[in-house]
C-alpha cells in the first residue's frame, strides 16, 4: 500500500490527482467502510456514507495541511457525516407517519448482509435504540477500542462529556438486554 | 453482559464486488455535473421550507385565536344586536344563551328600553328627546285609531 506522503504528493502533480485519489480510494475504503458500517447497520446507508465521505475528500483535499494522518482525517470525516445522518434519521423516524413497525431486531432477521447469531443480534439492536452521539461513541469505544480522549478530539467534545456518554450507553444497553430476557 | 464477550464483532457482509467497484462508482459521482436548477432548488428549497413552516404556524394561531375569540372584534361589525349588546357589556352572556332562542330579536331594543326606563313619563321625556315631531305623527298615524 503506498504512504501518506506518496498520495499527496501525487495528488499535488498537475494531471495526477484521479490516480492519487483512486490511491486513497483503495487504500482506506475498507476501514472506513466498516466502521460506518457498525454505527449504521445498514449496506446501502453506510455505502451512501462512505462515498460522501471521499465526494469531501476530493474538495477538500487541496487544502489538507498535514496535522494529522490521512485516515484520521478522512475518519473525522466520515463521523461527521454518519453523525448527521443517523440525527437525520432519527428526525425522520420521529416525524413519520406509518410508524416504525419493524423492529431492529425484525430487520437484522431479514438482512441478507447480516450473519450475526442470536446475541449479537441482540446486542446490535439495543446498541441501533441509542442516541446518535451515544451511539457512536459506544461503537469507537466497545468495536474500536479507542481512548476517550482520541474519542474526544474525533467528536470535538471533551473527555468528560464522551465518558459520560459511554457510561451512558452501556447502562441502557444493559437494561435493553435485560428487558429481552 | 459477560456473555458479549465472545461476541461477534463482524457479523455483517457486502454484496459480491462491492469494494471492487467503489472507485468507479465514487469516480461517476464526481464527474457528475452538478445542473444549475438542482443547485438553484437547493439553495432556495430550505428559506421556503422555513417561510412555509412560519406560515403555518401564523395560520394556525391566528385560527386559535377565532376559536377561543381572543381575536379582537370590534362589536360595531356585527349585525346581530344580542351579541353586540353582550360585547359592550349591557347583557350577561350566560343569560342570552339561556334565552337566546326565546327572544324576539326584533323587539329586543324595545325591551332594553322597558327594563332601563321608569314609566314615570321618563319614558315621554326620553321619546321627545330622541324622536322629531315628525316621526311623532308619523308613528300616531300609522298606530292610533281615528
Amino acid at each position: 500500500m503506498p504512504e501518506d506522503r506518496e498520495i499527496l504528493d501525487a495528488f499535488r502533480q498537475e494531471g495526477k490527482e484521479d490516480y492519487a485519489f483512486n490511491l486513497l480510494v483503495r487504500k482506506y475504503s475498507r476501514d472506513l467502510y466498516w466502521k460506518i458500517r457498525r454505527m449504521v447497520f445498514d449496506h446501502d446507508d453506510a455505502d451512501d456514507i462512505l462515498q460522501n465521505t471521499f465526494l469531501k475528500a476530493w474538495k477538500y483535499l487541496p487544502d489538507f495541511r498535514e496535522e494529522s494522518r490521512l485516515f484520521t482525517w478522512l475518519y473525522r470525516i466520515a463521523v461527521n457525516e454518519t453523525l448527521n445522518f443517523l440525527k437525520s434519521k432519527r428526525l425522520r423516524t420521529m416525524f413519520s407517519l406509518t410508524g416504525n413497525e419493524k423492529t431492529l431486531a425484525d430487520k437484522f432477521t431479514a438482512d441478507p448482509y447480516f450473519t450475526g447469531d442470536e446475541i449479537t443480534r441482540r446486542l446490535y439492536a439495543a446498541i441501533g435504540k441509542l442516541p446518535p452521539k451515544q451511539k457512536i461513541v459506544f461503537t469507537m469505544r466497545y468495536f474500536d477500542q479507542m481512548k476517550f480522549d482520541e474519542i474526544a478530539t474525533m467528536l470535538k467534545g471533551t473527555t468528560g462529556s464522551v465518558k459520560a456518554s459511554y457510561h451512558h450507553a452501556f447502562i441502557k444497553i444493559k437494561r435493553y438486554l435485560g428487558e429481552e430476557d | 453482559m459477560n456473555e458479549l464477550e465472545n461476541i461477534n464483532k463482524s457479523p455483517f457482509t457486502v454484496p459480491d464486488g462491492y469494494f471492487e467497484s467503489l472507485e468507479d462508482r465514487i469516480r461517476d459521482r464526481i464527474r457528475r455535473p452538478v445542473t444549475p436548477a438542482a443547485s438553484l432548488m437547493a439553495k432556495v428549497k430550505p428559506a421556503f421550507m422555513l417561510a412555509l413552516m412560519f406560515g403555518a404556524i401564523a395560520g394556525l394561531g391566528w385560527i386559535a385565536s377565532r376559536i377561543t375569540g381572543m381575536l379582537y372584534d370590534d362589536p360595531a361589525d356585527t349585525d346581530d344586536p344580542i351579541m353586540a349588546m353582550i360585547e359592550e357589556g349591557y347583557l350577561e352572556s350566560s343569560f342570552i344563551y339561556a334565552y337566546y332562542d326565546e327572544i324576539d330579536l326584533d323587539n329586543a331594543f324595545t325591551y332594553y328600553l322597558e327594563d332601563n326606563v321608569t314609566i314615570d313619563g321618563e319614558l315621554e321625556e326620553y321619546l321627545e328627546a330622541s324622536l322629531t315631531e315628525e316621526d311623532m305623527l308619523r308613528y300616531m298615524d300609522e298606530n292610533m285609531d281615528n
